[in-house]
This record gives structure tokens, C-alpha cells and sequence, in this order.
């Protein structure tokens, strides 16, 4: 097994391992071996199709990263915590994640699969963005500081500014 | 935004639609990556359902009762030296839903149809 796949595996489990801690028991292991599983079949259909190691723990990485939220969130719904305010916390980090996964997604650019791969169902994809700059398409991502100035801005823009007027009839 | 009592959002259908596919193909009962190769195979995808999301809204068809699930026997993956599968079946409230959200969809497109000039 090559570094960059072993390494995935372990990011995977180690963040299963960690949003599920102090859960009651029956959930958490029932979540960990389904992760397990889910891990297993995905890298024996992938290696018996083919598929680079490296190509492999890319894809493991991604559904991880893209599936945080939904970790988070569902974590959230199941939480037995005595304080409001972490429970509270939980929630904001759930919310926090979905905007860092929606920057992300924005970024990820699809490698084309090599030649009588592309029904293979998978296919690896990379971070463009702010490895490299998007060169094919006329306008790259906003970084983060850009999208929340930008995003501020136009906030305000329709908070302060009065309506525009109404079109005028054409004149002759 | 919360979602209307009852209703189904996109993964959830998609997940549904593929159980049925497997079963049309003589497969009853369904493993997590299963359903997400078979999702993935017929949205021709790049990239799998993310664990998180899929196995949150798995959990949530279960809590709908769309699905059930049983763990399989544990000596079947002891043999085959893997990890135990949780293994999802379609219910018939799973069916009814899947009827119900194809007539949703199937609603307004028969109405485009009718208000459409011949």
C-alpha cells in the first residue's frame, strides 16, 4: 500500500474516530464499521478496476472532506452534551464547514480520466486553487478574503443604496 | 430552510431510485458503497457520494422507515477476510414514497404539456 493511500485511510478513520467519541456506544460503533466497510469495498472495486493507489486515497480524501458537514451535522442531531453552549459551538462549526466545503468545491477542477476509463465511475480531482490558478476559465475562484469583501459589500450596496428608478419611456 | 414534512430531498430520492434499480436487478439488500457506485454510475459522476452525506441521509430513510437495516452474519466476512457489511432493504413505504415523488415531478411536466401550443 503506498504512502499517500495509507495516509488517507488514516485520515478517514481518524476522523471517524473522532466525531463519533463519546457517543453512545451502539451508534458509534455502528458508524465506525460502516466507514470500515464503506473503506474496504471502495479500495478493492478501485484496485481491481485499475486505479492508481494515489488516485484512490484522492478520492477517499475528498468524500471525507465534502461528507464534514454532514458528520458535523449529524453529530449535532445525536449530541448529548450538558452545556448548551458547546452543543451551540457544534452547530457553528457544522455551519463554518459548510461554507469551507462550498469554497472547496468551487476550486476542485475534474482531471480528465485517461482513455477507457471514463465510465469507470470515479475519476481523480484536484485542488486547483490556491495550489494554481484556474487558467481556462476567465474569472478564478475568489480567494476568502475576496468572497467575504465582496460578499460585505453588496450586502451593504442593497442595505444602503435607495432602489433604482424605474426605466424611462424611450424618447423620440 | 427546513424541509416540508414527508418530503424527499434529491440524495434521499436518488438513493431510493438506485435501491429499486438494484432490486429490478435481483439485488434486495444493498451495502453503503454499493449505493453510492450505483448513484454515482447513473448520475455519471466524477465523484462518489462523500461519506458524511451519505450515510446521514441513509440514516435519516431508516428513521423514515423507508429503509431497514441488518448487519450480515458475522461469519460471512470473517470467511471472505473483510469487514461486516450493514446491508439496507427498500420498504414498502420506500416504494410508496418513490411512487409519490414521481408523480410530484411528473405533475408539472404534464401540465408544461398541456399549456404547451401544439
Amino acid at each position: 500500500m503506498s504512502p499517500p493511500l495509507r495516509a488517507a485511510l488514516a485520515l478517514v478513520r481518524g476522523w471517524t474516530y473522532l466525531y463519533t467519541a463519546g457517543m453512545a456506544p451502539a451508534l458509534r460503533d455502528a458508524r465506525r464499521a460502516e466507514i470500515e466497510s464503506d473503506l474496504w469495498e471502495f479500495h478493492e472495486d478501485t484496485r481491481r478496476r485499475g486505479y492508481p493507489p494515489s488516485a484512490i486515497g484522492a478520492h477517499m480524501l475528498l468524500r471525507l472532506v465534502l461528507g464534514t458537514p454532514a458528520d458535523l451535522f449529524w453529530r449535532a442531531e445525536h449530541a448529548r452534551f450538558p452545556s448548551r453552549i458547546v452543543q451551540d459551538a457544534l452547530w457553528v462549526t457544522a455551519v463554518a464547514s459548510v461554507a469551507f466545503v462550498w469554497w472547496l468545491a468551487s476550486t476542485l477542477q475534474a482531471l480528465e480520466p485517461p482513455e477507457g476509463m471514463r465510465r469507470g465511475g470515479i475519476d481523480v480531482m484536484r485542488l486547483v486553487y490556491p495550489f494554481q490558478r484556474i487558467t481556462n476559465v476567465p474569472s478564478p475562484p475568489p480567494t476568502p478574503y475576496e468572497f467575504a469583501r465582496l460578499t460585505t459589500t453588496r450586502c451593504l450596496i442593497v442595505r444602503l443604496l435607495p432602489p433604482p428608478p424605474p426605466p424611462q419611456p424611450a424618447s423620440r | 430552510m427546513r424541509r416540508k414534512q414527508g418530503t424527499l430531498v434529491p440524495l434521499e430520492l436518488a438513493i431510493c431510485e438506485a435501491a429499486a434499480g438494484l432490486r429490478s436487478r435481483g439485488i434486495d439488500e444493498f451495502h453503503g458503497y454499493e449505493i453510492a457506485k450505483t448513484i454515482g454510475d447513473a448520475a455519471d459522476s466524477k465523484l462518489l457520494t462523500a461519506y458524511g452525506t451519505l450515510y446521514r441521509a441513509l440514516a435519516r430513510l431508516e428513521k423514515m422507515q423507508l429503509l431497514t437495516s441488518r448487519w450480515e452474519d458475522p461469519a460471512i466476512p470473517a470467511r471472505e477476510n473483510r469487514p461486516g457489511r450493514r446491508l439496507y432493504t427498500l420498504t414498502a413505504l420506500g416504494d410508496d414514497a418513490l411512487e409519490d415523488a414521481g408523480r410530484t415531478l411528473e405533475e408539472p411536466a404534464r401540465a408544461h404539456r398541456r399549456l404547451a401550443p401544439a
